[in-house]
This record gives C-alpha cells, structure tokens and sequence, in this order.
C-alpha cells in the first residue's frame, strides 16, 4: 500500500528543475536574463567542459543584498511580481522565482553580489543542497552566479550531455538570442578561459547578426518595419535566394524576449511561399513590440511560448510585413486566379472554353486527341482567398503564382464523383499524348473543362515522389544501391551523434552510415531513387535537418521531413525543360498518388483560372 | 595554302575533330580547328587545353602549303553538307574559301598564332598495342567509370603497365571493372596513368583497323596514343585512384556459368518492370537455375527463368540491372558470375582479361 505524502522540497525543486534546465544552455538562459532583469551593462559568461564543470555569468547589474541572498536561491521567491495583476503584465525575463533554486538543487551553486552603494559584497553557496552564508566578501557591484558540477545528482542528465562541443554550441545559440534582443548590453563569452566573442554594446543589431551568422547573410538582409494596431514589427529578412534547409534561422522576439510561436511562424512561411523551394526555410529576423497585456507567457516554464489576446493579428500583421517588403523588391506581384467556378457555364463562357481548346489544340502538335479533355473543378480547390497577391522571382514572372487559401488542409470538395479524379482536384484524359504546354521551363498549362489548369512541375513532381517513397516505406525500407568504395562525409561531432542516434532512421531510408574518424562519417549504402545526387550534401543537408536544436521531434515527424528533402532533391527542378514523355508520365503519375493537388510542404501543385475570371479580368462581365 | 581534298576523308577528320572542341568555353579560340597544308598531306588540329588531337587526311593534292584557322563546326557542316566528291581549300590571309562545283564559301578565320600548341609524341613510345586491344579493353572499362564525382580520380580509367600487359581499371564507387590487353611491344618501366574518359572516347571513334599498332607514350602528366593518321594527348586525372584490388573479393562460394547472351536478355527483360525508386532486379540461385524478377509498384511484375547448373545452397540477391547489362554487354562469352551474401558484391569474370565486381541493392 502507498502513502500519499507531501514531497520533500529538495525534490520539488528537482522536478521543477526536471522542467527548465536540460543541459548548460538553460543554466545560461536563466542566469543572463536575472542579470537583464537586474539592468546589467555588461555581462560576462564563461564556460569550462561546454558547462559540465562549470558556468560563470557575471553582470554589472543591481545586485543583491546580502540579506536577501538566501532568499534568491529559494524556491518560489522573486522581487518582481507581488500580484496576479502583476504577472498579467510582466515586463521582466524572470517572474516565476525558480530558476536559481533549480538550478541550485542539481548543482553546486555560489551567488557573490554586491548592490550599488553598499560597501561590501556578500558570498552564499549551495552544496549538496546545503546553504552556506551569507558570508561578507570583497566584490564588484554586481552579481557573478557560479554553477559547478550541473547534474552531479541526476545521473541520467548527466549521461546524456552531449560533448563539450556542442553543450557550447546550445549555449552560444542562447547567448545569440540574447545578443540580438539587447543589443545594448555588451556581451563576452568564454570557453576554457579562451574569449570566444567580445561584443561591444551597441545600438546595431545588424552587426551583431553579422558577428553570429556572418557578414555575408547580414549584408544580404533587407530591413522591414510596420506599426499597426498596437503591434510594432522591425527586423530583417534574407531574399528567398538564401533560405535555408532547417527553420532554425528564423529568429522571432516579443518585447525582448526569444519566443518560438507557430502563428509567426506560419506566416513567415506563407509569406515566402512560392519563393523558395518547399523543403527550404526562410531567413527572418523579426522583433516584435506590444503591451504586456496582449499576450501571456506564463504558458510554459521555459517561457519560449506565449499565449496570444489575439493571434489572428499578429498572423496577418506579420505576414502583411513580410509581404510587403517583399513585394517591394521587385519581385514581380502575381495575378490572383481562380475564383469559384460557375456550376453550369453561360454561352459565352463556352465560347471561350472552345477558343482556349482550339488554340492548345493548335500550339502543339502532341495534343491531338485531347479534344475531349474534361477536367473536373473542385470550387475548394484554390477558392477565393480574401489574401494580398504572393509574390513571384523575377524571372518567372509572367507566370502567375499561388495565392491560395490560408488554410490549406481545408478539404476540397471534388464535383465530379468520377473514381479516378483525387478528390477535389482535376481529372486528366488518362490516354493519349501530352496534354500539357510547358512554360518558362517551370510550369505545365492545360486545359480544364472550365479554364485553364496551371501546374507547378517542381512542386507536382515532388508531390508524386514523396508519395511513392511513403507508400514504399510501408512495406520496407527504400530499396538502396550498397556502394563498393564507401564515400566519406566529414560531419560535426553534433552531427556525428546524430547519425548515431538515427541510425534506425536511416536505414528505413536506404542509408546505412558508419563512424569512419572522429569527424568522418562513412556512407555504404545509398537510395536508388537518389543515385544522380551528391552523396555528402545529401547526408550532410540531412543531418542539419536532425540536429535542429529545440526540437524533440517523434521519429515519424523526422522521417517524414527528410523524405520531404528527398522528394525535393530527387524532383525536376524550377528551369528544366521537360519531355513529352516526361511532361506525359508526370501528368500520368498525378493519379496515382493522392493529394496531389498539394505538394508535401502543403504548397498547391496546380492553380486554375476559370473561363470566368478571365472574363473578370479581361472586363468582359459584369 | 592552295588544296583538293577527298571531302569524305575530311569530313571524318572534321567529325573527330568536334569531339575534341568544346562547346562552351571561355577561350573561343578553342572552338577552331587548325587546318595546315603541308606535303604529307592536310593536318587538323583541335584542343581544349586538356585534350588535343591532330588528324591527318592523306587523300589530299597540296599545291601550296599554309595554314588557317576557322571555326570548326562551320567548317565541318559546310563539308558535311556539301554534295560535291572533293571541295578545293585556298586561304587569302586569314580567311578560309571552300569551293565546291556550284558553291564558295568563304569563313573569316582567326591568327592561327593564337591558337595554343598541342603536345605532340616525342621520342619513343613505351607501347606498340594493336588498335583492336586497345578498344576492348577501353570499351570494358570505360563504362564504370564515374562521371562528376568529387573524387576526381575516378572520373577517369586508371592504365596499369605491367610489362607488355597494360590493364584498364575504372570504378564510379558501386561498381569495378577490370580488363587486360596485351601490348605487340613495351619498353621502359612499368606505369600508371589515370586517363579522363573523353579522351578514351575520342580513340573509339577514330577509324582504325584492329590490327593497326598504336605508339602509347605516358608521361608523368600526359598520355599521348599515335595511330597513322591521328595523335590524342591528353593531361592525366590527378588524384588517388582507389586501391581496386581491397575491393575484389576473395571469398565468393557460389559459383554458375549462365549463356552470356541469354543472361543479358533476362536481366534486360526483367528490367522492364522497374521504375526510377525500385530499379532492382531480383535474382534467386537454385538447382533449378537462375530466376529473375521485378516489381514496380503499380505498374506491374515479372519472371524470367534462365537454366544454369548450380549446386550451391540458395540464394537471392538483388542488383541494378543496368549495371549488370553495361558489363553483359561488353564482357565476352564464357563468363562465370559468383556470390557470397545478399549484401555482399557479386564478380562477373570472362578469362582472365576481364573482371567486373558489382554491389547490390537491398531489396525490401
Ligand atoms: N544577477 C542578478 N542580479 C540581481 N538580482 C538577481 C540576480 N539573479 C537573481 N536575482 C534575484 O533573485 C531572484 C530569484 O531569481 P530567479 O530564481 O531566477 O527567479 P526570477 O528571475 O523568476 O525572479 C530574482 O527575483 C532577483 O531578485
Ligand atoms: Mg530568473
């Protein structure tokens, strides 16, 4: 029989450290926003064995008094909140009163502070869960936090620290956020005594995003800024040209504060879709102001998540900013196509329907037989969607791009009840040749029964071979070519633990990795459906993908985005001239697979402009 | 420069010659071919600035030697269309007349000055090997070998020379294959040369008769081949060339002897019912023989049996059938195909002149 009994508060405060502090990073994180909230100037943060042995933040902030000392290390003991009022507008980092006596109950901790004023300091430790102090000391005014030992008594953290090259890497990730949301606090960082970075307070954040990520990507950066309706965005993005394989690079702040929020992060990749390819993530660096009141941290510990008064605003502030700084650059607007379309078309729309068959009948040779194409419409399909024009690049602007609904898992509702025809989208004459004109390189054109259907080829091919390697998956891994002379990838130790950890990963995938070197990761086995690409980007891109700090993904999730990677890598690209026999067999294989009215990132792979937009657009009815 | 030329003859030379220019390059000069007239006969030279080649046509009457230098596939459209039997060469200054009976074409050419000087062989050659050896033992290799790999070595064949024997070793990483010839003459040390792919596939288009003897000379950053009407120098791939014999098993137990010709058709066939993401061909090794067979999802499958005598336990195994065929195609009669494991490489023999080792797929 078990008691229920009150926890011993040692163990209270473990569990709630169990929630905050995962690894050196979040010790870091916790110290360096006590010395924001504290109005430090400076702060200094030095690390020995990536912050196994020991973390060191020192601030020039407003200290401590020494009376008060054992009170920070206490649970549930803060100086800025008192009341529920209070916690409904916070303004500093901290408020939760926990980190330091978290952080205390898994380490050895030693607080010297010294206030403003007050002649001298004040030492207090925690050893083994023991306070010591508070002993008077000679100090700086300021605070010097020392975290010794991180998880001497929680061995299964401990284990699972990674080397002390990339706990440091975590860390630098958690000083970079800071450094960009303060840029007027002047950082220094260390590792085994060695000065890692020195950066002056400044009033620039561009330089400091060029300090972090380089002078290249900051050079490239376009500024963007809006002020509407109580919300002020400033910031930068990078041009769709410099997108990235993960959406790490997406750094989003709320009154100072680094959050990771799904509406932003929506709109961001709303904002760019259509400009990068869909297994890419846009580079943005967005700073975002409001009151205190419109939003809630207190969602979970680590604060990295906020609660919207209204997210919908925020969404479409955010993706109006992005929008419009983009459009700005000369990235040609697309026209909006497809409206609903008329269930039963008038006169005059036939005529239309006829002239437009007529002249595809005539502009290739290939299309004989095609007269009787009849493609079904889905009104759902890419329905009327009340957003600004996406944008398209320059030199595929004639061509009109995507301005789809925002909510694209909206199912579509198909009208046609034909059992071949995917639902909610177009149905194609299975016989005969080619039916499909191709454009720029980039796009299919055909005809539809009401209209015409514009494909993407990049987006509709990645489509089909996502759903080919799924279906695969099912019944195995992917088939995948041994290689007689292994190729070797040079990987991070980050990376390297994640081929390790993957492994299982990999191998549904087709490829078999092994350690080769301390940084040297041999490839034996490849995927047959990749034989044309590069081994060691392949891996290396994949890897990046699985290292994405933060991110505790379930391992189908992971699957599933680097099948995304394959598809996208293995599918004809924007620019290659296509076949009839590939023009042919791509429309062929667009029944075989289901949902491909959208590309795996949700991307749509084919628009449709009906025979009454055109004639809404040419001014022909009213 | 004054000549009448046999326009077949030049226009083969012609056609040599744009294997060798490139077609895009930042040095336009390169795209001309060097036309000199001298008493031996009408020489074309055309180089990339890694590859070069000098082609004699010898059905020519020269009645003032000189030399031109005109765009190459100009010159060679104008001959390859012209109807006439034999087309009169004349330059006045840089500029190029063709003549035929009803036509005059007259090409602005460039300073035969700038166009680079191609290496040329000198002194005595280390080979003397008949023209027919030389080709197979190219065309057996030349296959596998890798084409952009960033292992720049084995973009090309690696030539071993082992007293008169010279053999061809190519690889692109999932598959090895291996060939011997043996030279009519040799002198000089053994040597080894990664040769690039263009170059070898300059040599077989060139007419030669099998039993024509070619002059090979390597050097330690060229390899220069000499017939009587044409000479190819290349420069060498640098690099390290994977060291092949790691990577020949040793330890295949299991042995058959399929019809080479019969084992192609069925690999062929069975590829039929592959797709671009489930390429392999399955093949299963019993007393009864040899069953290939495939599957493409949606699309279909297939089964073919070829009778083999086997008496080994057994076994299946899968591979791209392209690159069994590649080798099929080229590897001789009397072949003898051996296995280990599933996941072990497959050896494809015929004699002791060629070697083929091959990695599987792992099927699912
Ligand atoms: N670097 C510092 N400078 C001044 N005061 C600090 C510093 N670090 C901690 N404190 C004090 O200790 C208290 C407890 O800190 P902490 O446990 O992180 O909780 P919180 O930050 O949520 O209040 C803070 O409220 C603050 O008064
Ligand atoms: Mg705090």
């Amino acid at each position: 029989m078990s008691n229920i009994r009150r926890l011993d508060p040692d163990l209270v405060n473990k569990i709630a450290a169990g929630e905050v502090i995962e690894r050196p990073a979040s010790v870091v994180k916790e110290l360096i926003e006590n010395s924001l909230d504290a109005g430090a100037r400076r702060i200094e943060i030095e690390l020995v064995d990536g912050g196994a042995s020991l973390i060191r933040v020192t601030d020039d902030g407003a200290g401590i008094a020494a009376d008060e000392l054992p009170l920070a290390v206490a649970p549930h003991a803060t100086s800025k909140i008192a009341t529920v009022e209070d916690l409904m507008r916070v303004e500093t980092m901290g408020f939760r009163g926990e980190a330091l006596a978290s952080i205390a109950s898994v380490s050895h901790v030693r607080v010297v502070s010294r206030p403003n004023g007050v002649e001298a300091g004040a030492e207090l430790s925690v050893v083994d869960g023991r306070v010591e102090g508070p002993h008077p000391c000679a100090a700086p005014v300021g605070t010097t936090v020392d975290v010794r030992n991180l998880f001497y008594n929680v061995p299964a953290r401990r284990k699972f620290l990674r080397g002390a090259g990339t706990e440091a890497a975590h860390v630098t990730e958690q000083i970079a956020r800071v450094a960009l949301a303060c840029p007027n606090v002047a950082l220094r960082q260390s590792h085994q005594g060695r000065v890692l970075r020195h950066l002056p307070a400044s009033a620039d954040r561009r330089a400091r995003i060029a300090d972090f990520y380089g002078p290249e990507l900051a050079a490239d950066l376009i500024p963007l800024r809006r002020q509407e309706r109580g919300l002020l965005l400033e910031g930068w993005l990078a041009p769709p040209a410099s997108a990235r394989v993960t959406p790490k690079w997406q750094y989003v702040f709320l009154n100072g504060r680094y959050i990771a929020d799904r509406f932003v992060r929506y709109a961001v990749r709303e904002a760019f879709r259509g400009l990068i390819e869909p297994s890419r993530h846009p580079v943005v660096f967005l700073f975002l102001a409001t009151d205190p009141q419109a939003f809630d941290v207190n969602v979970h510990p680590t604060k990295i998540e906020v609660r919207w008064r209204d997210a919908g605003l925020v969404q479409s502030q955010v993706l109006a900013v992005l929008r419009e700084t983009l459009l700005s650059r000369d990235l040609t607007p697309a026209l909006r196509p497809s409206m609903p379309a008329p269930q039963a078309l008038p006169p005059r729309q036939e005529a239309v329907r006829e002239a437009i068959a007529d002249y595809l009948r005539r502009a290739t040779p290939t299309l004989r037989g095609a007269a009787s194409l009849d493609v079904a419409t889905g009104p759902g399909a890419a329905g009327e969607s009340g957003l600004p024009p996406a944008a398209v690049s320059g030199d595929r602007s004639s061509v009109p791009a995507t301005a789809p609904s925002p909510d694209v898992s909206a199912p579509a509702q198909p009208v046609d009840s034909a059992p071949a025809a995917p639902a909610g989208d177009g149905r194609w004459i299975d016989a005969g040749p080619s039916a499909a004109l191709q454009f720029h390189n980039t796009y299919l054109v055909a005809e539809s029964s009401d209209g015409l259907i514009i494909i993407d080829q990049h987006a509709l091919h990645e489509r089909v071979l996502y759903e080919q390697f799924r279906e695969r998956l099912v019944s195995g891994p992917l088939e995948s070519q041994r290689l007689l002379i292994p190729e070797t990838v040079e990987v991070s130790s980050e990376q390297m633990s994640a081929a390790e950890q993957h492994r299982g990963l990999f191998a549904r995938l087709g490829v078999e990795l092994d350690a080769f070197g301390p940084n040297v990761l041999a490839v034996q086995a490849f995927p047959v459906a990749l034989s044309r690409m590069n081994v060691a980007e392949f891996v290396r891109d994949a890897l990046d993908r699985l290292v994405e700090p933060g991110q505790q993904e379930h391992p189908e999730t992971l699957i599933h985005a680097l099948l995304d990677m394959m598809a996208c890598k293995a599918a004809v690209k924007a620019g290659d001239p296509l076949s009839a026999e590939e023009i042919q067999s791509l429309l062929a294989q667009r029944h075989l697979v289901d949902r491909s009215s959208n590309c795996p990132h949700g991307r749509p792979t084919t628009l449709r402009l009906t025979i009454h937009d055109l004639e809404r657009q040419f001014k022909r009815s009213t | 420069m004054k000549a009448i030329c046999d326009r077949v003859m030049l226009n083969d030379a012609l056609n040599a010659a744009l294997t060798v220019t490139p077609t895009r390059t930042p040095k336009p000069i390169l795209q001309c071919v060097r036309v000199t007239a001298e008493k031996a006969g009408l020489i074309l030279t055309a180089y990339d600035q890694e590859l070069g080649l000098r082609y004699r046509v010898k059905e020519v009457e020269v009645s003032k030697p000189g030399e031109v230098l005109v765009m190459a596939d100009r010159l060679a459209a104008i001959v390859r269309d012209s109807p006439d039997e034999t087309l009169a060469l004349e330059t006045d200054g840089s500029t190029c007349h063709v003549r035929g009976a009803d036509s005059h074409f007259q090409i602005y050419g460039q300073d035969v000055r700038e166009f680079p000087p191609v290496p040329d062989l000198e002194g005595e050659p280390d080979l003397k090997i008949q023209a027919g050896a030389l080709r197979s033992g190219i065309e057996r290799t030349i296959f596998a070998a890798a084409r952009e790999s960033t292992r720049y070595a084995i973009n090309g064949v690696l030539w071993e020379k082992r007293g008169k024997r010279l053999q061809f070793i190519a690889t692109d990483g999932r598959r090895l294959a291996k060939a011997a010839a043996s030279a009519d003459k040799a002198v000089g040390s053994d040597a080894e040369a990664i040769v690039p792919s263009k170059a070898m596939s300059t040599f077989l288009r060139l007419h030669v008769a099998p039993d024509e003897l070619i002059d090979v000379k390597m050097t330690a950053n060229q390899i220069i081949l000499r017939s009587d009407r044409a000479t190819i120098s290349s420069v060498l791939l640098e690099g390290h060339f994977p060291d092949y014999e790691k990577v020949v098993p040793t330890d295949c137990d299991k042995k058959i002897e399929p019809d080479a010709a019969e084992f192609l058709s069925a690999v062929k066939r069975a590829a039929l019912l592959t797709n671009e993401e489930s390429k392999g061909v399955r093949i299963a090794l019993s007393s009864d023989g040899i069953v290939f067979s495939s599957r493409a999802p949606q699309q279909g499958e297939a089964t073919i049996r070829l009778a083999a005598k086997y008496s080994g336990p057994a076994m299946e195994i899968g591979f791209n059938p392209t690159f069994l065929m590649d080798a099929l195609k080229v590897c001789g009669e009397n072949i003898v195909f051996e296995l280990k494991e599933p996941n072990k490489p497959g050896i494809l023999r015929c004699g002791t002149e060629f070697l083929y080792v091959v990695m599987p797929v792992n099927l699912s």
